[in-house]
This record gives structure tokens, sequence and C-alpha cells, in this order.
């Protein structure tokens, strides 16, 4: 028998918990009953030093239903390192996150399951079909910085990211293992799969639809995308490498013009001295960005190599086959 | 093996002995954890193989509680008989030990549950309690989640021998005496004998040598700082009114062979070259419920007991 956990990062949820732990309970009924193939056995719920009774109301719940488990952390870390303790904290073949808030529908998770299990993938993303806070500025913004990540990094797969996901556990955990303080969990994932798929979902965060306050604020979103920035390559610094040796190139293609015209043809120069000053400044200009490039390259491989960014890993697929029928059917 | 007696304030009206069969990373740690509550330790002789010894040493062992049960400077015996508490915290046997082996040990232990008996009706005491440290991997091997209500299903000769060692005990000592301890991966330091896979990590890596691991980067397991056994143990022979019980000792947390190998790494400092063998049949992962633990365990964060092996051994 297969297994799977859920892991939801709890900061502010006492009004959402108990629902969703019942929603939850359906989804590991209703695998009982069907006598499954793969099994919910563990839901973890990671106190991140919230703001409200959740720790009160998930001690009422982990009483009542002997598959949840609660962490405690000792601060206020934020959702993604909540989310990998979680995740290394599960011990299953699957791994799906979720949102304490309800905008990811546990009854969802069969679903994304299936579809990476049936298209042979390791991750499966919920892609909303429609604006998810219904916030102009919020949902542009995130969809917005996500795309431009994707251009500046050359990593196609930011724009599937959502914390509504279904991973391999091995992958799960092995991704979170690497991650630094620092580090952005989807990215870490990225260094181990690049089976990654995303499905369409109707998600809605009521929680702020409804005027209510986001768990996470303004500046924690910022902090996100920083940690997005900083976990991933470069790739807008080779363009700025590229451009460098152009300038360089450029630089010595005037500097031969003006040789050539100071020697063989002085008569068509009006004014001396400009051209060489350009010419100077082009080619230590271009210098200096092309020593830069390679130097940030260096500095690129050192954070990657200590982000834990790893030379490559194993995964044993070959137990998907027993979930196939159920997941057809 | 070690006998420790405690004849502190605390202990006026009776004297507290302790046989420890087994001075090896946990034996040790129990010994720690007592004599830091004022117990003090003796090293008597038991032989492992020997038969002929073995009762000659038992017939010693049986003296010397008889001496440390009477008050010295009285020369009279104390108002109460002593709190005599068996420890078994030997095997030389792992994962891989073949039958002969472990046969082996199941004859000593049958010998020190005779030398229970022995000490039960000699008329030191007539309550005295045993402590069997066992195995959670070997009862458990390949079950997730592993709680309470687990059972146990040994998959080879270890995890069977240890299921019948418990048995045994649990047959010839009334169960209010018996107390199993069922630990899951113990890491700690140790000098001699089988290295745990984190001292292995640890040394392998200071001297860049590479670790062979029987199993994958992503096989599972839950690890326990021996520390915490022998001082979680230490407890439960200090406290008298414990009845006899089964514990499983564990973390709660799974920990990767990956995650291991990079807080190893970080902490040293250096890279760690790795081997994985998965000819062996050794790759299952064998991980612990955390809402099924003793509710006075307490399990030391696996980064921080490794770092304290580091600082303290290496």
């Amino acid at each position: 028998m297969l297994t799977l956990s859920t892991v939801t990062p709890v900061y502010s949820g006492q009004d959402y918990l108990r629902e969703l732990v019942m929603a939850l309970a359906e989804v590991r009924d209703k695998l009982q009953a069907d006598e499954a193939p793969i099994q919910l056995v563990e839901s973890i719920f990671v106190l991140d030093e919230g703001i409200d009774e959740s720790a009160t109301v998930l001690s009422e719940l982990a009483r009542e239903h002997d598959w949840i488990r609660i962490l405690h952390l000792s601060r206020n870390f934020g959702q993604h390192p909540a989310t990998m303790a979680g995740i290394l904290h599960s011990s299953s073949d699957w791994v799906a996150t979720l949102d304490e808030d309800l905008q990811h529908p546990p009854s969802e998770i069969l679903n994304l399951l299936a579809k990476a299990v049936l298209q042979d993938k390791d991750v499966a993303y919920a892609k909303p079909i429609a604006a998810v806070h219904e916030n102009l500025i919020r949902d542009l913004g995130s969809s917005g910085f996500k795309k431009a990540m994707e251009v500046f990094t050359g990593n196609e797969q930011i724009s599937s990211f959502n914390s509504f996901r279904v991973m391999r556990g091995t992958l799960a955990r092995a991704a979170a293992s690497v991650c630094s303080y620092d580090t952005y969990f989807d990215i870490s994932l990225t260094w181990f799969t690049k089976r990654i798929i995303s499905v369409p979902l109707s998600i809605k965060d009521h929680r702020v639809i409804n005027g209510k306050q986001s768990g996470y604020s303004l500046k924690q979103l910022l902090s996100h995308a920083r940690r997005m920035a900083i976990s991933s390559n470069t790739k807008l610094l080779r363009f700025a490498g590229l451009a460098g040796i152009l300038a360089f190139l450029t630089s010595i293609l005037f500097m031969a013009i003006t040789l050539i015209q100071h020697f063989f043809f002085p008569e068509t120069i009006d004014t001396h001295g400009w051209a060489s000053l350009f010419t100077a400044i082009l080619f230590f200009g271009g210098l200096i960005s092309v020593i830069s490039t390679v130097l940030v390259e260096y500095l690129m491989v050192a954070i990657l190599h200590l982000n834990g960014k790893p030379t490559f890993y194993t995964v044993d697929r070959s137990r998907d086959k027993f979930l196939v029928d159920y997941l057809r059917g | 093996m070690i006998i420790l007696y405690n004849k502190s304030p605390t202990h006026q009206t009776h004297t507290a002995l302790v046989l420890i069969f087994g001075i090896g990373l946990i034996g040790q740690e129990i010994v720690n954890a007592l004599t830091k509550t004022g117990y003090s330790p003796i090293t008597h002789n038991f032989s492992w193989t020997d038969r002929q010894q073995q009762a000659s040493d038992a017939s010693s062992i049986i003296g010397k509680l008889r001496t440390l049960s009477y008050d010295p400077i009285m020369d009279i015996g104390y108002e109460r008989e002593p709190d005599i508490d068996v420890v078994w915290a030997a095997g030389k046997c792992g994962f891989v030990s073949s039958c002969e082996e472990l046969e082996e040990e199941k004859k000593s232990f049958r010998r020190i549950l005779e030398l229970h008996g022995q000490i039960s009706s000699s008329g030191l005491c007539n309550s005295a309690r045993f402590h069997l440290v066992s195995s959670a991997g070997g009862l458990f091997e390949s079950q997730k989640l592993i709680n309470e209500t687990s059972t146990p299903s040994p998959c080879r000769p270890y995890g069977n021998q240890k299921l019948q060692l418990e048995q045994l005990l649990l047959d010839t000592i009334d169960k209010g005496l018996c107390f199993i301890y069922r630990p899951s991966s113990v890491y700690g330091f140790i000098n001699s004998g089988r290295f745990g896979l984190i001292s292995t990590l640890l040394k392998n890596g200071l001297i860049n040598k590479e670790v062979n691991i029987l199993g994958s980067m992503n096989t599972l397991r839950d690890y326990v700082f021996s520390a915490d056994i022998g001082q979680h143990i230490a407890n439960r022979i200090t406290s008298n009114n414990t009845p006899g019980s089964i514990e499983i000792l564990a973390s709660g947390k799974p920990t990767s062979i990956l995650q291991l190998k990079l807080i190893v790494e970080q902490i040293i400092n250096k890279k760690i070259y790795i081997c994985c063998s998965s000819s062996e049949a050794n790759n299952e992962d064998i991980t612990f419920d955390a809402n099924g633990l003793p509710v006075d365990w307490q399990s030391t964060e696996i980064n921080l007991g490794i770092r304290k092996i580091y600082n303290d051994f290496f």
C-alpha cells in the first residue's frame, strides 16, 4: 500500500481548520472505503507561531483524529519554512501541501495525484482558472512577477508554482532537505525534477475576497519574491556579459578605425582626442562588464552549490503502477 | 557488567542497586545518567560465553549485592530491602547477524534471567525489576508510522530474536516488573564495536573516506540520541512507582540519508562521499508516529545530537 500525507502551514486559520480537517477526513474515508492502493495516513499541521487560537483548535482536532500531527515552530518562520518543516516530518510516498484557509479544496488532492501519476509526473501544481484573490493588483502582481522571473532565470516552471501541490514524497523531502533558510522551496524542487504538471482548478482565496486580512502581509509576500529571485539562476546576467563582450569587440573595431584614420587619413579628423576617449571608455567598460559577469557566474555557482543544488539524484517511480487502475477509475 | 549502587541521603532507608549488562552505546549512557544522580559504579566480570564461569560470576555478583545492601557503618541491614534493577542493554548482533550469533546472545540473555531469579530467591529482594533494551527497527522493519498499537512483524532473524527475548522476559517475570524499551535507530559515539551510520559519516567525512550505505539516499529512518535513551531508562529506574511497560523510544521525525549527509557535511564543513548499495534489502523506510511516544520521553533534535557528538568526540 502506498501512502499520502498532507502538510498545512498554519498562521491564522482558527476559523477554517475544523472545516479543513472535516474535508481531509472525507478524503481519508473515501480512500479507506474504496480500499484504494493509496491511503491518507497523516495530516501534518505546522503551527508557524500563529496569531490566533489555531493551536487550541488543532489540539482539539488531534484528540478527535489520531492521524493529525501538530508541529510547533519555535517562532514565526514564514509559509515556506513551515511547509518544508512539515514535508521533512512526513514519511509518505506522496505529499500534498495546502493552505489553511480552504482556498485549496482537499477533494482536489486526488485529482492532482491522478494527473501526476497518469502522466508520469513527479509534481502536480494547481493552476487557478480565474483570479484567486479577485484583487487586480495582487493577482496581476503575482502572475507578472512569476512571468518576469521566468524570463530572467530561464526556469520555465516558475509560473506553475502554487502552494497547492501534490509531490512525490522522496523528491519533496530531498528538495526540502537542501533548502537553506533563504531558498525558495519550489525552485529547489525544480533542481530535482522537471516532470511538473499544472492542473487547472477553480481556486479562490475567500479570506481575501471577503475582505478579511490575508495570512501573509505585503512585506512577507515581497520577501517571498526576493527569496525566489535569489534562489534562481541569473540568466539575465549572461545577457549583461554578452553585452559586455559586444562592447569590448566594438571598442577594438573602433580602435582600429581610429588608428587607420590617424595614420592614413589625418585630414578627416576634425577634433583630436574624442574618438580615442570614447574607444577607451568602450574598451574598459566592456572589459569590466565581462569580468564582472565572470565573477558573478562564479558566485552563482558557489551560491547554488551552497544552496544544495544537486549534481544528480535518483528516483524510484516503479510503484506508481499500483495506483494507475484506481486513479483512472 | 557494571553494578551501580546509591547510598545517597535520599536512600537512607535502603540501597538502590542497578546491574547493567552491556556497556555499549546505551548501557554507557544509562551509567552516565545514573552516576549524575548519585550512583557509584563498580565494574564486575561476567563471562558471555563460558557457562561455568557465568555461574561463578553470578554467585560473586549476588555476594557483592548482599554486601552493598548492608550499611557498612552500622554493620546491619537497612530498614527496607534494596531496590534492585537489572538492565539488559547488551547485544553485539546487528540487522545482518547470523542465526548462530543470535543464538549465542539468546543463551546469555537466559543466563541473566536466571540471575534475576536467583536474586529474587536469595532473599535480597522480592521484586527486582528487569529492563530490556529491544529494537523497534528489528521488530517493525518496513513499517511506517509505527505506534504503540503496531504489531511487530520482524523480517529477519535479528528482529525475530528481539521478539523472542521480549516474550521470554514476559513469560519469566511478572509483567509489572518488566520494562521493555524499543528504540528506533540509535546514534551516539562509541569507541569500539559497531559504529552507527552517523558516527561513520562524521569519522569518514573527516578523513575523506567513502561511506558505504545499505540503502538509498531516500531511505527514511528515525534516529534517537543514545543519551536520551540512557536518561529515560535512568528515570524509569529511579522512579519506583512506575509500573512495567513496553515503550517505543523514537523521535517521531523521519530523516532520509540525504538529510543526514547534509547535516553532517554542514557540521564538519566537508563533503562526504557516499556509495549506496541497493543490493541489500535494507532500504525500506521505517518511521514512527510522534503521537505514540511516552509522555515523559524527551528526544534531542537530530541536528543538535550530531553536533554534540562532533563537539564531544571528534
